[in-house]
């Protein structure tokens, strides 16, 4: 091979790596806009987040990489020498490139004047290839793009309240985790893991949560599971508090007191300081459990809807946009505007033990009330493993209720359905039959147990 | 891009492209216009192919030939083709003459033996008698009873038929035309030229072409011209060239299935190429490009095709279909 020829031939190939670095830019470009075109269509019928973002990125890395992998494609000899003939050479190039091993004169000529003409060749001559057609495809797709951007699609709005509800989730799960570690520090090794896998399931099932329906029933999961392991840190204190443990079993005791709610309880004089220490524990137990009933608020359709970009209102448990328990006690529904552990928590738990509603105001909690103002009262429930998700909104349509006779009548679904409004006897006996049974499953002392059965047999006696 | 006048000195290239165009110049002393004729002609002689003249009468192709020997120094004969000329009448024929030792048969070179034989009107000649040019125009050999008799060197045969006067004529056979490597029209002139043609034979004193190279030189020239490399790519268009002429071939244009009957045969991707070669080294290069292919294609094609009945019957004309047949092609 002719090193003079291969020399003459350099600039020609960096001329051509620069078109072809031009070519691909145009080409990514189209196959980018298109594929941003493709994500407009496929965004009609399906929420995707972030339009501008997935408009942008494929249009980047399609002319980005098409560009990159276009001039890092190694340009041959012959190519070169093909750009180089195209350019008025009349074939020169090339055939000196193949005549190279030829030693016959006129192939020598035919070299030295293949060199010569190369020499003299203006590299700006090699144009790039027609780049007509690719850029009017990538206009058209531009255009189309941009009307697709702009033409307001329903489906966008879906995904910007999915990504609403996402950053509530972060925003909840973060909370959550650190009122989960606040909280470790008062419980017992066991109930500490127990704590832990709770946390990290709900956060993984608020991961996975593809909707706020999901994350509702993920969150009402999580927290039937925390009412029951405060049930039993509140078990364990009170025993602790009756002075029926042992010297160990005492100190251990007082400690769990703390977080044991006290409200209403027949728990001695030992539980009932406890009890004085915190309102928070009094309401909610564990503080856990109000930053799970805080996320349940901000996690509530019309919130996720209206959530700000950066919302912290329905973590903030901030009043105003559910219908909590008014001042008569009659039942809200749906999430409520309490101070910390709005949305009605509590409901579709014992009324008495979980008292979720302790802050609500004027202290006509639910489960805060002598029980025998309890009578005739209802309870609106909302068990997700009882009801029917589909009818979740009518809770937030469900009229109040204005007197005690028009309570007679179930309004919505019926018993055990969202809204739906069940006699406290009732309840009260589901209550006691839950608890009693829970009380059985758990690993409690026979003498915890007797608790809580002597706790309801209290209750019927007062009714 | 202009073609570049290289500077390799003392090249027989260099030197090739310098008498190619004296010797141009020289014979456009004597022929007002006709500048694509004239190089084609030129072309092909030096090529070392036999060239069929298509014209009118009166424009000047005998002379051009006979300008033609004149400036490459070589002998000259013209035959004047009739129906009644018999092949022995232009191959010679053996006759009996008497010597001292007595009566002896003795071969009479006719006008074929020649450098370059001028077949006039060769299209009024009995197909017998054309018959009798295809050895002298392939092999450069003339038979008569039995005995084969090689044709000087350079040899080319220049035929002349008229397009017009069809009657009492015999069409070439196409074994015949196969074997010219150009079928060249020659143009009626225009009107400037026509006016330079009138003023050249009135005036007196108009400048004679000269001679200008001999045989061993043209021959050189020849030999020059067949060593151009071509590249394979240049190559292989003329193939696909040739090919796309075939209306039976798979890569034939939409036109050449329609209208052509039967293609070129591969004497016509001999012809294109080794006319090419000349082209190349008579515009200062030393390798063929594809315009040079462009260049010969219609004159080494137009001859070997033939059109179908459609073709003729809704008035398509040759020259049309070729540059149809020929922009089809691609470079790839």
């Amino acid at each position: 091979m002719d090193n003079r020829l291969l020399k003459a031939l350099r600039p020609v190939k960096r001329r051509v790596r620069r078109n072809r670095l031009l070519q691909g830019a145009a080409w990514g470009l189209t196959a980018g806009l298109g594929a941003a075109l493709i994500l407009r269509i496929v965004a009609l019928f399906t929420p995707v987040e972030g339009k501008w973002l997935w408009a942008a990125v494929p249009v980047a890395a399609f002319t980005l990489l098409s560009a990159a992998g276009n001039a890092l494609r190694p340009v041959a000899d012959r190519t070169a020498a093909q750009a180089a003939d195209g350019c008025g050479l009349k074939e020169r190039t090339i055939t000196a490139l193949e005549q190279a091993g030829s030693e016959s004169e006129i192939c020598a000529l035919q070299r030295e004047d293949a060199c010569r003409a190369l020499q003299e060749l203006e590299v700006r001559k090699i144009r790039p290839g027609s780049a007509r057609k690719p850029l009017l495809t990538a206009l058209g797709c531009g255009i189309l793009v941009l009307v697709l951007l702009l033409f307001p699609n329903p489906r966008d709005r879906e995904a910007e309240a999915r990504g609403a509800l996402r950053r509530i989730l972060k925003e909840g799960t973060e909370k959550i985790d650190r009122a989960a570690a606040e909280d470790e520090e008062r419980l017992k090794p066991e109930q500490r893991n127990e704590l832990r896998k709770l946390t990290e399931e709900l956060k993984r099932e608020l991961l996975d949560s593809r909707d706020e329906t999901d994350a509702l029933v993920a969150l009402d999961r999580a927290e039937q599971r925390m009412e029951q392991m405060e049930s039993r840190t509140a078990g364990d204190a009170l025993a602790a508090a009756d002075g029926t443990g042992t010297e160990s079993d005492a100190g251990e005791g007082s400690e769990e007191a703390e977080a044991a709610d006290g409200t209403g309880t027949t728990a001695d004089g030992k539980a009932a300081q406890v009890s004085g220490n915190s309102s928070d524990i009094r309401s909610g137990k564990l503080a856990t459990s109000n930053a799970l009933a805080a996320l349940k608020t901000a996690v509530n359709p019309a919130s996720v809807r209206n959530a700000p970009r950066t919302s912290t209102a329905g973590t903030q448990g901030e009043p105003g946009e559910g219908e909590g328990q008014d001042g008569q006690g009659n039942p809200g529904a749906g999430s409520g505007s309490g101070n910390q552990a709005a949305n009605g928590a509590g409901e579709g738990t014992t009324n008495l033990e979980q008292g979720g509603g302790g802050n609500l105001p004027g202290g006509l909690a639910k489960g805060n009330r002598d029980p025998k103002y309890k009578e005739a009262q209802y309870e609106t429930i909302y068990d997700p493993e009882r009801t029917e998700l589909d009818v979740r909104d009518e809770m937030t349509n469900q009229n109040r209720l204005e007197n005690e006779e028009s309570l007679q009548v179930e309004t919505g679904p019926g018993k055990g359905s969202l809204g739906g409004s069940v006699p406290w006897d009732e309840v009260f006996r589901e209550y006691e039959e839950t608890e009693t049974r829970s009380a059985e499953r758990e690993n409690l002392t026979t003498k915890e147990r007797q608790w809580v059965k002597d706790y309801y047999s209290l209750l019927t006696d007062q009714r | 891009m202009s073609e570049m006048n290289n500077g390799v000195k003392g090249s027989g290239a260099e030197r090739f492209a310098e008498q190619y165009e004296k010797i141009r110049s020289e014979i456009g002393k004597e022929m007002i216009g006709q500048q694509d004729v004239v190089e084609h002609l030129l072309m092909a002689v030096i090529a070392g192919g036999n060239v069929l003249l298509e014209g009118v009468p009166g424009l000047g192709k005998t002379h051009l030939v006979r300008v033609l020997g004149k400036v490459l120094n070589l002998p000259f004969s013209r035959i004047q083709f009739t129906p009644d000329l018999m092949p022995a009448d232009i191959t010679g024929t053996n006759i009996l003459v008497r010597t001292e030792e007595g009566n002896a048969f003795r071969f009479q070179e006719g006008p074929l033996f020649s450098s370059i034989v001028l077949a006039d009107e060769i299209n009024r000649a009995t197909p017998k008698t054309q018959a009798a040019l295809l050895e002298a125009m392939q092999e450069h050999a003339v038979t008569v009873a039995g005995e084969t008799r090689k044709l000087p060197e350079p040899y080319f045969v220049l035929a002349t038929q008229n397009p017009v006067e069809q009657e009492g004529t015999y069409p070439l056979p196409e074994a015949q035309l196969d074997r010219f490597l150009f079928k060249v029209l020659v143009p009626f002139p225009t009107l400037e030229e026509l006016g330079a043609i009138v003023d050249l034979t009135v005036k007196d004193g108009g400048q004679e072409a000269q001679q200008v190279i001999g045989a061993e030189e043209l021959l050189a020239m020849r030999a020059a011209a067949r060593s151009v490399p071509v590249a394979s790519a240049v190559q292989e268009y003329a193939l696909r060239l040739v090919l796309a002429t075939h209306p039976e071939s798979a890569d034939a244009p939409e036109v050449t299935k329609k209208y052509i009957r039967f293609g070129a045969s591969p004497r016509a991707a001999q012809a294109l190429l080794s006319v090419s070669r000349v082209r190349a080294l008579a515009k200062g290069r030393y390798n063929v490009a594809f315009d040079d292919i462009r260049f010969a294609a219609p004159a080494c094609l137009r001859h070997r095709l033939a059109m179908n009945f459609e073709a003729v019957s809704s008035g398509k004309e040759m020259e049309g279909l070729l540059q149809e047949i020929i922009s089809a092609v691609t470079e790839k």
